[in-house]
């Protein structure tokens, strides 16, 4: 399947705080209760379409445990968005966020957006962290904050959808060096020229070449 | 990483050695000298090369086989690779100075001989190849070569070894990747782009170009290159996945990581140091090296991955392996492995039933629901009957476990396969309402609710005040039949009837059935048995109820006509009553009367039939069913004050074998109250058979016939006589063995001692094995016996033991094991007791196993360790109960007063027992912590 731009996005946060469900949901579209812990790095893939383009979203679902620490770290290169996750039912998850975002950002190039998300709103009788605590907290270290439901899928695709629209508008104002693989964005392949003249009239692979060069 | 580990299962069998030949064709003569160096797998034929330029083919499984000299001897054959579409084998030998590269056609292989395509040297010289691998350009036959170098470099050739003209001798191209060795290669060919994925310990890269390229030196220009890692760590193996997304696998020590052309995709951490990986079908298959003490030459541990699921589903220890051949045809085949020591294991996967039981015993249902949905998706079956079953199991687990809900949803997906009966009956409980209503909407959805569920739903409905979803049976027929019931006469009925269904009749009848028998009972006889006959599920009895007192003669033709053709039990209850009715009152033949009874054996509910019989006090017919029901202790009782004896002794006889008690039974009967002593004979006769089958001692007998109105001493004069002198037979017998076997204990005793103290001379000079003269080097065992030392090799299997004694020892140690080794013998005990005739006998049989007191054994390093105490209260009391049975030796109550002269106090077993203050070394039940007040024998 052809796309404009594949974004790499990254999602991070301690052990059991839902990143493999939010993963599971957004591109399956379903909610497992128990799901196994993550050893390692998981991978998954969806299209999305921002302004009009399609968008390849590639994911990194890392494994939340310390001992996985080294091996997850050398995800952060390479990826253009990142979920920072955390548990509004379990305040511990909350307070490690800030070595989280120290690990993201001493790793990971310096125009990555990160995201912020609490999850598992659903559990509203169990919540331990206001929904204050995390806007303030994103608002103090610049990132956008988001409460989502795995279970429920609510804001789950939108988490998704507007880190995709921060790295598009990022692109378009020229932040990011798109040529640079190591940023995590790559540009669709493009189709060559004489195929498109053929074709006729601008096809989006064309666009995109044009847009970019 | 011991934290967090894969989920473990055990679905893979590895078989050790499954071709003896090939392993005798490697290690012999041909292959004997030479180190397997490299291997490959083609499309049917595994390719084996080894130090001394030789290549070895196995065709099928190993059966077949070729070889043939590829390159000079004493050259090293470094890397082999096979094409996957021509069939085409690449060597590469290696002898300090340049590589040679020669490609071979596998297709044309005769024996010993195989057509050699192409012969060249690489252009990189003084480096050894690390890493090589070849792909068809897919469009003709034209070859992609890539050879990488232990410096770092690496050279990509490409041509069609088939015509002699096109093929390049000289490099597409050359890079210098790192400066460290390349450690894999891997072509991907994906249209008309090949990627090429580059791994070594300086990083991870692939190049992309299309494979139309044609001949340009280095022209670098032409392939995009994208680095996929920059760590600097050892990476030593690499292998590319081809079934789903192409990932380039490299193993490193944390992890395994993959990488698709563009960019990392996902790893399995998996802690070691891998030295092969390899994939085949969704198994990832690796060879680590442990650091941990691993059994002897098993220094390497074999993890076969599901990548699918994320299962570690093999782990073993292994030894060194020199490659793992993985067969491209397909999964199901497993994959096979060469061991350095050129030892060929079998890596075969279980088939799905032994993999869900495995799976089952874990209760980890959900994952056999996916595994089972796995192998469905890749042989293309569905087998929904059998995903229903595991559903089922599912869903009991989940009930069992109080998940209500979540099992509910389990047994939903069973549907329509299991009965739903099995599943509303667990949900009938009025918390579980909800559940049972998913569970009944789910099945009126699938369209197989009968009537009852959708009934039972619309009252679920009603109880929780939902409004009702369900349309409710169609009532309708029966108020029809009803209106015309009232206007039609019975003869018409049936028709009408007839088109109706059975439950709709049965409605009708319950609310009308009086009616009709009170207007007219002989037309209502007949409309019945038409329904019964119509409706074969509405049973005769149905209709009994609604017969009124002094409608009997109807009742009974109506149920007569149904003689041997229902059976239901309660017409056949039903109409004995009646007969015995008739036969109370008329006092018909009692012959003829009997006769029905057995007419109608096994019809009719025995219980209820001898309830009536008692009523009526039917004595042939409570006889007979005495008889079927085997209550013949009843029907002795009946005989005894009937005072008919010979029927007695004749049933006594006849059912005495498989119940003995009968006997004793009959015995007793002489102790009721009214002064129904048994005649002599008849009291011999029993006596006789207690006493040849042993079913009472003496004493139990006296005790039973002590009693009012009892038997005269001098009928039984005999008896005891007779039994006193058996019994002073078999303890004479007794005491003999005793003094007999504590001679032996002495005498053992003894030689355990001279054993201890004194010197002991062995001056056999036979050997007791081949029984020649004993030469040096010879075996002297303590037992005495001596053999060769050759000898003892050949006939025992442990030096340690004497072969002519062990086998009594074997029969010893086992005797003592068992006496010591059942901690749960209680029950057994307990068991053998109830069943034994001679409760003393079992007694003092455990006894001497140690039940009862705390013992010691001796074990071989003479430290002596006392077994945890395994008497409990349970055991006292078992004594005493045991205990209680027998006779009470009080000579008070002797009732053989005449017999006292000769009553011996020494052959008594119970005379210590009168002396409470001793509780001497015959005390079977002298335990510590022991109450005396609790002996019976006190």
């Amino acid at each position: 399947m052809s796309y404009a731009y594949l974004f790499k996005y990254i999602i991070i946060g301690d052990t059991g705080v839902g990143k493999s469900c939010l993963l599971l949901q957004f591109t399956d579209k379903r909610f497992q209760p128990v799901h196994d812990l993550t050893i390692g790095v998981e991978f998954g893939a969806r299209m999305i379409t921002i302004d009009g383009k399609q968008i390849k979203l590639q994911i990194w679902d890392t494994a939340g445990q310390e001992a996985f620490r080294s091996i997850t770290r050398s995800y952060y290169r390479g990826a253009a968005g990142a979920l920072l996750v955390y548990d509004i039912t379990r305040r511990e998850t909350f307070n490690h966020l800030t070595t989280w975002l120290e690990d993201a950002r001493q790793h990971s190039n310096s125009n990555m957006v990160i995201m912020l998300i609490g999850n598992k709103s659903d559990l509203d009788s169990r919540r331990e962290v206001k929904k204050e605590e995390g806007e303030a907290f994103a608002r103090e270290h610049g990132l956008v904050f988001m409460e989502t439901s795995a279970r429920t899928a609510a804001n789950v695709e939108e988490a998704f959808i507007n880190t995709a629209k921060e790295i598009y508008e990022k692109i378009q104002e020229g932040v990011f060096d798109i040529n640079n693989e190591a940023n995590g964005i790559k540009i669709g392949q493009q189709l060559p020229p004489t195929n498109s003249s053929i074709s006729g009239s601008g096809n989006q692979g064309g666009q995109t070449n044009g847009g970019c060069c | 990483m011991a934290v967090l580990e894969w989920k473990k299962f055990d679905f893979f069998n590895l078989k050790e050695n499954v071709s003896e030949s090939a392993t005798k064709l490697l290690t012999g003569e041909e292959g004997g000298s030479g180190e397997i160096t490299c291997i490959a797998s083609g499309q049917s034929q595994k390719v084996l090369c080894d130090s001394n330029g030789s290549v070895f083919i196995f065709y099928r499984n190993w059966k077949q086989h070729n070889v043939f000299q590829a390159h000079e001897t004493g050259t090293p054959i470094v890397l082999c690779e096979v094409t996957q579409l021509n069939n085409h084998l690449v060597t590469v030998g290696y002898k300090g100075l340049t590589a040679e590269i020669k490609i071979w056609n596998l297709a044309k292989a005769r024996n010993r001989q195989v057509p050699c395509l192409k012969s060249f040297k690489s252009t990189i010289q003084r480096q050894k190849p690390t890493a090589l691998a070849v792909v068809n350009n897919g469009v003709n036959s034209q070859i992609f070569l890539a050879l990488g170098f232990e410096r770092g470099d690496l050279v990509l050739y490409k041509g069609d070894p088939t015509k002699s003209s096109d093929f390049s001798y000289t490099a597409l191209a050359i890079f210098t990747i790192s400066s460290k060795k390349i450690t894999g290669i891997a072509f991907n060919l994906i249209g008309k782009s090949c990627h090429l994925f580059i791994c070594s310990d300086n990083g991870i890269l692939s190049y992309e170009f299309n494979s139309q390229l044609q001949l340009q030196q280095n022209s670098e220009k032409e392939f995009s290159k994208i680095i996929l890692d920059r760590k600097s760590e050892p990476s030593r193996c690499c292998t590319l996945q081809k079934d789903q997304d192409s990932y380039f696998l490299v193993g490193r020590d944390d992890a395994i990581y993959c990488f698709t052309s563009d960019g990392r995709g996902p790893c399995y951490a998996l802690d070691g140091q891998k030295v092969l990986i390899k994939c085949f079908g969704n198994y990832l298959v690796t060879v680590l090296k442990t650091n941990k003490p691993q059994p002897i030459n098993k220094d390497y541990t074999l993890i076969v991955i599901d990548i699918l699921n994320k299962f570690k589903v093999f782990s073993s220890p292994i030894e060194e392996i020199t490659g793992i051949f993985s067969d491209d045809s397909g999964s199901n085949n497993g994959c096979f492995l060469l061991s350095k020591s050129k030892i060929i294991y079998h890596l075969n996967e279980k088939d799905l039933e032994s993999k869900l039981s495995l799976l089952f015993k874990k209760k980890l249902f959900d994952i056999a629901v996916k595994i089972s949905k796995d192998h469905k998706l890749q042989k293309e079956e569905s087998d929904e009957e059998a995903m229903a079953e595991i559903y089922k199991l599912y869903g009991d687990h989940l009930y069992f476990k109080g998940n209500y809900n979540a099992s509910v949803e389990k047994y939903i997906k069973t549907i329509p396969f299991l009965e739903p009966s099995y599943v509303i009956k667990k949900f009938l409980d009025s918390r579980h309402i909800s559940c049972l209503v998913e569970y009944l909407q789910a099945l009126s959805d699938a369209g197989v609710a009968s009537d009852e569920h959708k009934k039972l739903l619309k009252n679920c409905f009603k109880r929780l005040e939902l409004p009702n979803k369900i349309e409710s049976p169609a009532h309708s027929p029966i108020e029809d039949g009803e209106n015309l019931l009232l206007s039609t006469d019975l003869e018409s009925m049936r028709e009408i009837l007839q088109e109706m269904s059975s439950i709709d009749v049965e409605v009708l009848m319950k609310n009308n059935a009086c009616e009709i028998t009170k207007k007219d009972p002989l037309e209502a006889v007949r409309l019945f048995t038409g329904i019964c006959e119509d409706h074969p599920d509405i049973e005769p009895d149905f209709f009994i109820p609604y017969f009124s007192k002094d409608q009997r003669k109807e009742l009974i033709e109506f149920l007569e006509y149904f003689i041997n053709k229902t059976d239901n039990e309660t017409v056949y209850n039903t109409l004995i009553e009646f007969y015995l009715q008739q036969f109370s009152e008329n006092k018909t033949d009692e012959d003829s009367m009997l006769e029905k009874l057995t007419v109608f054996e096994g019809k009719y509910n025995k219980e209820f039939v001898l309830i009536l019989c008692r009523f009526y006090k039917f004595w042939p017919g409570i006889l007979y069913i005495y008889e079927e029901k085997d209550l013949h202790n009843l029907s002795i009782r009946y005989y005894h004050q009937r005072k008919d004896y010979s029927n007695m002794i004749k049933s006594c006889e006849t059912f005495g074998n498989n119940n003995p008690n009968l006997w004793i039974q009959a015995l007793n009967c002489s102790d009721s109250k009214d002064s129904n002593a048994l005649p002599t004979n008849v009291l011999l006769q029993v006596l006789g058979v207690i006493s040849r089958e042993k079913l009472l001692s003496p004493l139990q007998v006296a005790e039973a016939l002590c009693v009012e109105n009892g038997p005269k001493v001098g009928q039984l004069k005999d008896y005891f006589l007779q039994m006193f002198k058996k019994e002073n037979e078999t303890l004479t017998q007794e005491t003999d063995e005793v003094r007999n076997l504590r001679n032996d204990v002495i005498s053992l005793t003894d030689y355990i001692q001279n054993c201890k103290e004194n010197p002991l001379e062995f001056g056999n000079t036979f050997c007791n094995a081949c029984n020649q003269p004993l030469t040096l080097p010879s075996i002297y065992y303590i037992c005495r016996h001596a053999f060769h030392q050759d000898c003892v090799k050949n006939y025992s299997a442990n030096e340690k033991d004497c072969s002519v004694c062990m086998k009594d020892n074997l029969h010893l140690n086992e005797l003592i094991q068992r006496s010591t080794s059942h901690v749960e013998e209680h029950d057994s005990f307990h068991n053998v007791l109830d069943r034994s005739k001679d409760h003393l006998q079992v007694l003092s049989q455990y006894f001497s196993r140690g039940l009862f007191n705390k013992i010691c054994i001796v074990d071989e390093t003479g430290q002596s360790s006392p077994p945890p105490v395994r008497l409990q209260t349970r055991n006292i009391e078992t004594a005493r109960d045991v205990a209680r049975d027998l006779p009470k030796p009080t000579v008070s109550l002797n009732p053989f007063g005449e017999d006292e002269d000769s009553y011996d106090k020494e052959k008594n077993p119970f005379e210590n027992d009168d002396d409470t203050s001793d509780h001497g070394i015959g005390n079977p039940f002298e335990v510590e912590g022991y109450d005396s007040n609790l002996n019976p024998f006190n």
